[in-house]
């Protein structure tokens, strides 16, 4: 196999086949947290996006000069730049957004499907596939958060990134924006998933 | 000391450098879009908590009297309508809520002695319940225009006593009532003396 055709594989793996949510269950917490609304989905989605790939070209990049001993550390060190990085950067971008997310963006630092990255794949590959493996996995982490938010929003208030769809006589199903309707709606799409990937639901 | 450890702390070194470069660079880039998207948030508010609001000008306390200031952030702000009168001073004001700080506004006429109005500015209670503070037109309408004869409020229980100290709570989320209360008699003991302090003089 070509490398340009490895590299593109290891992209759609990371987007269907292995998704880091709905096959490997990893970052759950901020998916069943912040995909009440489309908005707060976009914007966690392209946040862990962000530091996913450059904290895996970084480590990439650095593969060969970090101690195995330290290793941890220095990938911690490095994800938590980025998430600071992404953290001032929300604020330019939109207060609001910054403020509906809260202690989330901040806690992209611990988010599993990073470290695991780093750990299990950015550290012993070299930059392209590393950067390749790292978006294909942001952009699937992505997809799953924001079907789960439109699923949400559309049905729980009854709009998309705000606008309204049904009109004001619509009935909210307020259950779905609350905690437990994350649970609900990540039990519905991952059936679905196994589904269409012809596995035993 | 060995080789190895040498390499350890050259590595980490290294690593810090990096970070501290890069996040002092993007640091330095955001900072003033942030500080104007902070003010540009706290205008809007002002201007949703009284519409007639044509003019906004910044005060400080400087030795008991007010000050106009051009500071980005004054201790207090002037809202002054079309006629060119100030209408209410907006005190920002937080306390602790049901998980955490709450942060107010609130829109003082001294004149006559009267709220005209708050607005929550920053809160993180509870989606459903304790928000409500930030929506509730019924609770927060209670704030408009209440002649502040007796200080501190205190909160009741919806539709249970009639005082002119007292406010109606929201059903399900009295303790982010309360801590909404308690923030203006916060701001009242805090404030309210100092603006009788500097009433000589009239801005």
């Amino acid at each position: 196999m070509s490398t340009e055709r490895k590299n593109l594989d290891l992209l759609i793996k990371g987007i269907w086949k292995e998704n880091p949510v709905f096959v490997q269950l990893l970052g759950m917490c901020p998916l069943l947290a912040v995909s009440n609304s489309v908005q707060n989905a976009l914007f966690m989605g392209l946040a862990t996006t962000f530091v996913l790939v450059n904290s895996a070209t970084l480590v990439s990049l650095l593969r060969n000069l970090i101690p195995k001993e330290v290793r941890i550390g220095c990938y911690i060190l490095i994800i938590a730049t980025f998430v600071t990085i992404t953290e001032y950067v929300m604020q330019a971008v939109s207060l609001e957004v910054y403020r509906n997310l809260g202690a989330f963006t901040s806690l992209i630092v611990v988010n599993c499907i990073i470290l695991g990255q780093a750990e299990s794949f950015s550290s012993k590959n070299k930059l392209l596939p590393s950067v390749f493996h790292a978006f294909g996995r942001g952009v699937g982490f992505s997809f799953a958060i924001l079907s789960m938010g439109t699923l949400r929003e559309v049905i729980g208030s009854g709009s998309f990134y705000g606008v309204s769809l049904f009109g004001p006589n619509y009935q909210t199903w307020t259950i779905l924006i609350l905690p437990s309707g994350g649970f609900f709606v990540l039990a519905v799409l991952m059936l679905l998933y196994g589904k269409l990937n012809r596995r035993a639901p | 000391m060995n080789v190895h450890s040498l390499k350890i702390i050259s590595a980490l070194t290294v690593l810090a450098a990096i970070a501290a470069t890069l996040l002092q660079l993007v640091v330095f880039l955001t900072k003033p879009i942030i500080a104007e998207n902070q003010a540009e948030y706290l205008r809007s508010a002002i201007y949703q908590t009284l519409p007639q609001t044509r003019v906004i000008q910044g005060y400080d306390f400087v030795g008991g009297k007010l000050e106009k200031t051009l500071s980005p952030q004054p201790e207090i702000f002037a809202a002054i309508n079309q006629q060119g009168k100030t209408t209410a001073y907006l005190i920002q004001m937080q306390g602790q809520g049901y998980q955490e700080l709450i942060k107010l506004l609130i829109a003082y006429d001294r004149t006559n002695q009267r709220l005209k109005g708050i607005k929550v500015l920053q809160s993180k209670e509870t989606p459903g319940l304790g928000d409500r503070i930030i929506t509730d037109r019924a609770f927060l309408s209670q704030f408009e225009d209440f002649e502040l004869t007796q200080t501190p409020l205190s909160l009741t229980k919806k539709g249970k006593g009639k005082g002119p100290s007292n406010i109606d709570g929201i059903t399900g989320a009295t303790i982010s009532s309360k801590a909404v209360v308690q923030i203006i008699n916060l701001a009242a003991r805090h404030y309210f003396p100092k603006f009788e302090q500097a009433r000589g003089e009239q801005p």
